[in-house]
Formats: C-alpha cells, sequence, structure tokens
C-alpha cells in the first residue's frame, strides 16, 4: 500500500492598501482566491458530499489568513468579481458575434466566476469557514507556517526573532481556526540544527524538509526519506519526493507544460483595444492579466491554437493515470528494498492549481478521486502517520531549504544581501527597546507593539525572494524600506521618551496584523 | 513571480509590454525588433528563462509579475530613509550554501579612527575548525570595505570571522566576533567505504531524488554522494 501524504501550502505576503482605491498588488489575492482557493474549496466539498476517501494536509500562512479575514479586502474581492464577472458578460457577447473559437471559454469563465462569489458570500465571505469544515470532519489537517514567512536559517543567531516567527505563526493560526496546529510548514523548507527545538517547545509535532536533507544527513539514513525523520527534538520531519513532485513542478517537462493546457500569458488584457478593455485594466491604461485567456501552451510560437476544453480534460485524465503509475511503481521498487507501506510526502504550493496551471484542480480531483478507487492507495497526514507509531528514520539534518542550490542562495545574494544589514539591527533594537521599556502599557505599549509588527512583515521570505527575482522590485523595496523605516520612527522616538501618536494611528490602520501581538516578544529573558 | 516568455507573445502584447519597459517607440518597430529589446533588456534579469528558452519557468514561483508595474506605484506614505550603515562594531555570519558563507560588518567612527590615528589596518581573520584540526588565516580589508564571501569546506566543525584591527608593531585587536556557523557534515561523504554493501538503499535514495528523467535535485553534496554510489555500484558489477 502506497501512502499519499499529499500537502498544500497556500500563502501570500500580507499586501493591504485601502489608501488607494485599486492596488496592482492585490490582485495576487483575488486571483488566488478566485482560481485557487475558492475552486480547491469546491473541489473538497464536492468529494466530500460524495463521501470520496480522501485526505490531504493544508498549510494556510498567517498573512494569508489575516487577508482573507480582512473585511475591507473580502469587500475589494466582491468588486473585483464583480469588475470580473461584467467582463465576462461583455465576452460572451463579444466572442458569439467576433471569435466563435472563444465563446465556450467565455460561457466557462464567467459561470465559474458566478459560481464563485455566489460561494464566496454563501461562505459569508469567509473561504476558511469552508476549510475549517473539512478539517472538523477529519478530511484535511490545518497547519501553518512562520508569522510572515520568514525563511528562517538566516535568523538563526536570532533566537527571539525565530520564536516570535513560531509563536505569531501558531497563536495567529489558533485565533483564526481555533485550535492550535500541530504541523508547522517551514518557508520555503528552510531548516537549520535546533530550529527542531524550537518547534519542540511550542507544541509542534511535524514539519516538511526539502528533498536532499536524508541523503545528506549527519547520519545514515535507512528509510531514505519514505518514513518520517525524527530530529533530535522529538519532531517529526516529512521528506518531500523530488522524484514524484517533479512530474509536476518541473519546468521543462511537468504536466503543466503539456502544450494542450491553457497558456497562461495570452490574456485578453493585453491585446484587446484600449477602448474596451479600459475599464477592467489598471489606470493610467495598464495592460495587467484579466483572467480571460482563450488560447492554448502549443509552444514557443505567436501563433497559438485556440484552447479546447476537452482537450484539456482529456489530458487531465492521462496525466492523473500517469502520476499514480509513476507512483505505483516507485512504490513496488522502494518494498523491493524492505521498506513496508513507503509514505510518499508530495508538498506542492496550493497557488499552482487553478492559478499557475488552470487545469491544475482537476488534477488534484482526478488524482483524490482515482487512488480511492485503487487498492493501491491510502491517504494519509503527518499527524496519522505520527500516531501509527511505525517506523522512523532518526537522523540529525543540516541546514537546507528547496530552494535552487538546497541552500539560502535565493534569499541571500548580491541583490538582497543588504537587507539584513538593517533586519538584524532591527531586531536587535528590538530585543534593546525591550529592556528599556520591559512593561509598558496603554500608548507607548502600542507604539512598541508596532515596532515589533514592523519588524515582523519585514522579515518576510517573500521581499528578498521578489529582489533575486527581479520581477516586482520596486515594490518589495518599498516595502522592506517601509516596514523598516517605520520601526526606525518608533526605535528614535522611543529614545526621546516620546510617542508619534499621528504615525502609530496610520501606522496600526495600514498594517492590521497580529493584533494580539507583545512586543516582550523580543526579549532574549523570555527564551 | 511569472516571468514573461517574450517569444511566445503576439505583436500587440509585446508592445504593450515595451512600451511599459519604456521603449516609446514600440509602435514602429517590428514583432523581431521588440522581442530582441526586451530580451536585450531582460537578459540579466531572466537570465535561465530567455537564454535557455525554458516555457514554464512560471511554475517555480509563486507570485503573479506585472512586469516593472512597481514603477506605477505611488510612493508608500514612508517614514525613514534607512542609514548607509549602524555606528556600531559588529560582524556577523551567514551560511549562503555548503561551500561559501557570507561575511558583513560595520565599524564605529570611535574605533575606525583609533585604529587609522594609530596607522593600523584591518583584517578579517577567518578561523576554520575541521575534524579536530584548525585553519586560521587573515584576509586584509580596507576601511570602506563591510562584506566578503568566505569559502568552507564540508566536515565537522565550524567557521567563525572576527573583524581585527591589526598595528604597526603587528598586535592584533579582535573589534568583533561572529557567531560560529556549522560546516556541512554528511554521513555518507564519510563512510564511502559502506556503499558498496548498501546497494538496496541506494537505490531507494534515487527513488526519492530522481525524475524520471533522473535529474536530481541542485544540490552539490547530494549530487557528489551519488556520484560517488554509482562508482561504488559500478565496481561492484
Amino acid at each position: 500500500m502506497n501512502k499519499l501524504n499529499l500537502i498544500l501550502h497556500a500563502h501570500l505576503p500580507y499586501v493591504r492598501h485601502l489608501e488607494y482605491p485599486r492596488f496592482l498588488e492585490e490582485d495576487w489575492l483575488f486571483e488566488s482566491l478566485n482560481e485557487s482557493y475558492i475552486p480547491l474549496l469546491r473541489m473538497l466539498s464536492t468529494l466530500d458530499r460524495e463521501r470520496t476517501g480522501f485526505r490531504l494536509s493544508i498549510c494556510f500562512s498567517p498573512t494569508l489568513i489575516t487577508m482573507l479575514s480582512d473585511e475591507p479586502l473580502q469587500q475589494r474581492f466582491v468588486d473585483y468579481m464583480n469588475l470580473r464577472i461584467e467582463l465576462g458578460r461583455k465576452e460572451v457577447e463579444r466572442t458569439a458575434k467576433e471569435e466563435s473559437e472563444c465563446h465556450e471559454m467565455a460561457v466557462h469563465y464567467l459561470a465559474e466566476a458566478e459560481e464563485n462569489l455566489r460561494i464566496f458570500e454563501e461562505m459569508g465571505r469567509n473561504i476558511l469557514n469552508g476549510f475549517k469544515e473539512l478539517h472538523d470532519k477529519n478530511r484535511i489537517e490545518l497547519m501553518t507556517t512562520a508569522a510572515t514567512h520568514a525563511y528562517l536559517p538566516i535568523y538563526k543567531d536570532y533566537p527571539t526573532a525565530i520564536n516570535a516567527q513560531v509563536e505569531m505563526g501558531l497563536r495567529t493560526h489558533e485565533r483564526i481556526f481555533g485550535e492550535s496546529a500541530k504541523g508547522f510548514w517551514l518557508p520555503e523548507c528552510g531548516f537549520y540544527p535546533g530550529l527542531d527545538s524550537v518547534l519542540s517547545a511550542h507544541g509542534v509535532s511535524w514539519c516538511q524538509l526539502a528533498s536532499h536533507t536524508v541523503i545528506t544527513a549527519k547520519d545514515r539514513s535507512v528509510y531514505g526519506g519514505y518514513r518520517p525523520v525524527e530530529l533530535p527534538s522529538g519532531l517529526f520531519g516529512f521528506v518531500r519526493d523530488w522524484g514524484v513532485t517533479s512530474l509536476v513542478w518541473s519546468d521543462v517537462s511537468g504536466y503543466p507544460c503539456d502544450s494542450d493546457y491553457r497558456d497562461f500569458y495570452r490574456d485578453i488584457g493585453y491585446y484587446l483595444p484600449m477602448d474596451y478593455i479600459r475599464p477592467y485594466i489598471h489606470e493610467p491604461e495598464i495592460r495587467v492579466f484579466t483572467g480571460y485567456k482563450y488560447h492554448a501552451i502549443t509552444g514557443k510560437t505567436e501563433d497559438k491554437a485556440y484552447y479546447s476544453l476537452a482537450k484539456g480534460r482529456e489530458k487531465v485524465a492521462l496525466h492523473v493515470e500517469n502520476f499514480l503509475y509513476n507512483i505505483r511503481r516507485r512504490g513496488m521498487m522502494i518494498e523491493t528494498s524492505g521498506i513496508k507501506d513507503p509514505v510518499f510526502n508530495l508538498c506542492f504550493d496550493a497557488e499552482l492549481f487553478g492559478h499557475r496551471w488552470y487545469e491544475g484542480i482537476a488534477f488534484l480531483e482526478g488524482v483524490l478521486r482515482r487512488a480511492d478507487a485503487s487498492d493501491d492507495f491510502s491517504f494519509t497526514t503527518p499527524t496519522s502517520v505520527i500516531l501509527e507509531n511505525g517506523e522512523v528514520d532518526r537522523l540529525r539534518i543540516n541546514e537546507s531549504s528547496w530552494g535552487s542550490g538546497g541552500y539560502s542562495d535565493i534569499w541571500l545574494d548580491g541583490s538582497n544581501a543588504w537587507i539584513y544589514r538593517h533586519i538584524f539591527k532591527a531586531i536587535e533594537r528590538m530585543q534593546e527597546l525591550t529592556h528599556r521599556f520591559p512593561d509598558q502599557g496603554s500608548l507607548k505599549g502600542r507604539f512598541l507593539n508596532q515596532a515589533s509588527r514592523e519588524l515582523l512583515l519585514a522579515m518576510s521570505s517573500d521581499w528578498p525572494c521578489i529582489i533575486h527575482d527581479n520581477t516586482s522590485v520596486s515594490y518589495a523595496e518599498k516595502r522592506l524600506r517601509n516596514h523598516l523605516g517605520s520601526f526606525n520612527v518608533v526605535y528614535s522616538s522611543m529614545s526621546r521618551n516620546t510617542v508619534n501618536t499621528e504615525w502609530l494611528i496610520n501606522a496600526e490602520r495600514s498594517s492590521e496584523i497580529f493584533p494580539d501581538i507583545d512586543y516582550k516578544l523580543f526579549d532574549p529573558e523570555r527564551i | 513571480m511569472i516571468l514573461v516568455n517574450v517569444d511566445s507573445l503576439s505583436a500587440s502584447e509585446l508592445r504593450s509590454i515595451a512600451v511599459q519597459e519604456g521603449f516609446g517607440n514600440a509602435d514602429e518597430l517590428s514583432r523581431e525588433e521588440i522581442i530582441s529589446l526586451l530580451e536585450e533588456k531582460y537578459e540579466e534579469e531572466d537570465d535561465k528563462a530567455v537564454r535557455e528558452g525554458a516555457p514554464n519557468s512560471r511554475y517555480m514561483s509563486g507570485l503573479t509579475d506585472y512586469r516593472d508595474i512597481g514603477r506605477y506605484v505611488g510612493d508608500l506614505p514612508g517614514v525613514e530613509e534607512l542609514p548607509l550603515s549602524y555606528p556600531d562594531t559588529e560582524i556577523h555570519l551567514i551560511k549562503k550554501d555548503s561551500s561559501w558563507l557570507y561575511a558583513f560588518w560595520s565599524l564605529s567612527q570611535n574605533d575606525s579612527d583609533e585604529l587609522q590615528d594609530a596607522g593600523g589596518s584591518l583584517s578579517l581573520s577567518v578561523t576554520i575548525e575541521n575534524n579536530g584540526s584548525r585553519e586560521e588565516y587573515d584576509i586584509p580589508v580596507s576601511f570602506s570595505d563591510s562584506e566578503w564571501n568566505v569559502g568552507i569546506p564540508c566536515g565537522r566543525g565550524f567557521c567563525r570571522v572576527a573583524l581585527t584591527g591589526v598595528y604597526p608593531n603587528g598586535r592584533k585587536n579582535v573589534l568583533a566576533l561572529s557567531e560560529p556557523e556549522d560546516l556541512i557534515e554528511s554521513y555518507w561523504l564519510e563512510h564511502r567505504n559502506e556503499m558498496k554493501y548498501s546497494d538496496s538503499l541506494y537505490r531507494v535514495y534515487l527513488t526519492l531524488v530522481s525524475t524520471k528523467e533522473g535529474e536530481l535535485p541542485d544540490n552539490p553534496i547530494l549530487r557528489e554522494i551519488i556520484e560517488m554510489f554509482r562508482k561504488e555500484d559500478g565496481a561492484d558489477e
């Protein structure tokens, strides 16, 4: 029997700019909601109703669940969807008259958008309610991650900062879902020796680990990642299966590269006349994705074929079979080596499915249905595996991540190394503030709490990653400088024993995250 | 971030992107000319995606990029400019990967003045302790330097660095000392002799880390271990 331990990680950085009528980077959330999170919830709820025997784990990062629970952002998503539905109605008319090859997809997109909005409203505008319901039915195991998804190995010389990331991550999960998380997604699979002790001390039972960790470990692995790894603190690690996940992840041969699948780039936002598309893109006439995409990947050519839903579905069915075939074949190979009932840890970013790989949700659904119908597979979650009390690998592993090269090169290179000089100093100064002002309430307490909030937001792994990838660099830099600059406002004001009240009120309004934060988190003596 | 794969875009899409990228004359250019301009612009940025023509590198990353759209974003309600440096003498060491550590430091005005007034110089003192043996060496650095990459071996031990003032009489004064960084220690790098008896384990390892095309994750230690296993496996045949 092959045990499938599917772990999805849903994360977006905290982006909320109510000071603007519309803000481009907020679309990251809206696109993911409409194309990944709501379709995923719809699919899982359908399978649950039909009594398909699936189980999986999902991590919702604290920044994401904060945004998903935020009323102004919920309203903005409704506005976004209404605009998308209005465009869909126009597209249905236009394609009926002018581009009949696209008509089926226009109708499909419109119906999907309407249904997603309906579900969103039905859930009280908070889709986490739906996922919690599935969790309560023991269909999914909900887990958390670091407060702002900080890449933890780089901060290991600052136990207060590590502790603050872990504690606020767990506390935010508990505040929103009403119970503590047993699983902790290591941001970017970033691990360092000693992190397991921090997690164990907070009551965490398990985390995921990068693929190369067991083979390169300090001790001899006898299960090669197909059984849990017990780390020195007693925390269990589940090792990502590179061989199987690359069937999807590979940027050269992964399923999402198939020429029949829908192309992500060719979007009417970029090519329909400005007079037509203007109300649905960003001011001033900035062409962006609208979500209405009618072409198949086809290949590296300008002449792309029109996308066919039927062809896409056929390919999904083939890829589901191929995926399970590969696991079955690997399972046989592993069993011949004496490892019974291997656990396949399949870790993916949730936004891959639906948003970046349009057919991804259908693929997941196919895998869950087909595996449930087969005697060769059973679904599990890390907590279930631990409770079975089976054989484990007891290992000491090295610092590692799932980034390029397997260490910290993405988050620490020539382009982004400068940020750590400022963040490290801010951590030291935050520690200093907890000593100088050990017991502040009221206004000064709020001021110090805001400083710790800004510091956590500056630590997000998204900013160095964006700078490394050279994509939305100016936004990432602005965010970093803004959070660190805001921190310095508090530090310099408190050094003069003053509180800048006007600034504080504005800052609290702009970052409505971690309402229960306590600046004493950064007190070194608290560790 | 999703990188735009320019050679698969239509002429109108390309024109739109070219205008956003600052090529005001995009309307007068052919599709090929725009591709050439954009590729030149992206050559450093999208190194892998453009040069290798990887069509779907988008699936490997997290957010949608609107291609330099950030310049249309107004200034966030910013507050204080970040200083170029901080007035403390300190040094930090961070692991980049299995072979390199990144050190950065700052020097207070007082320490700098005192050392320069005495005609002294600065050194980055590196200590590597590996499998019981200790190696120490100094790298001369200037007063304007503030960072350095330090090469490390694999093994059982650590590396740490110090910012050292060196005086004309040869006296050394440690101004700041980093926390130690562990070296990458691997069982299999130290137990090669066991590999020939572990062929079944080798197959399990390979199953976890090899794609259907036989590709391995991009990790130098893992690749070295698998290569050593392969050689041992071959030697048995």
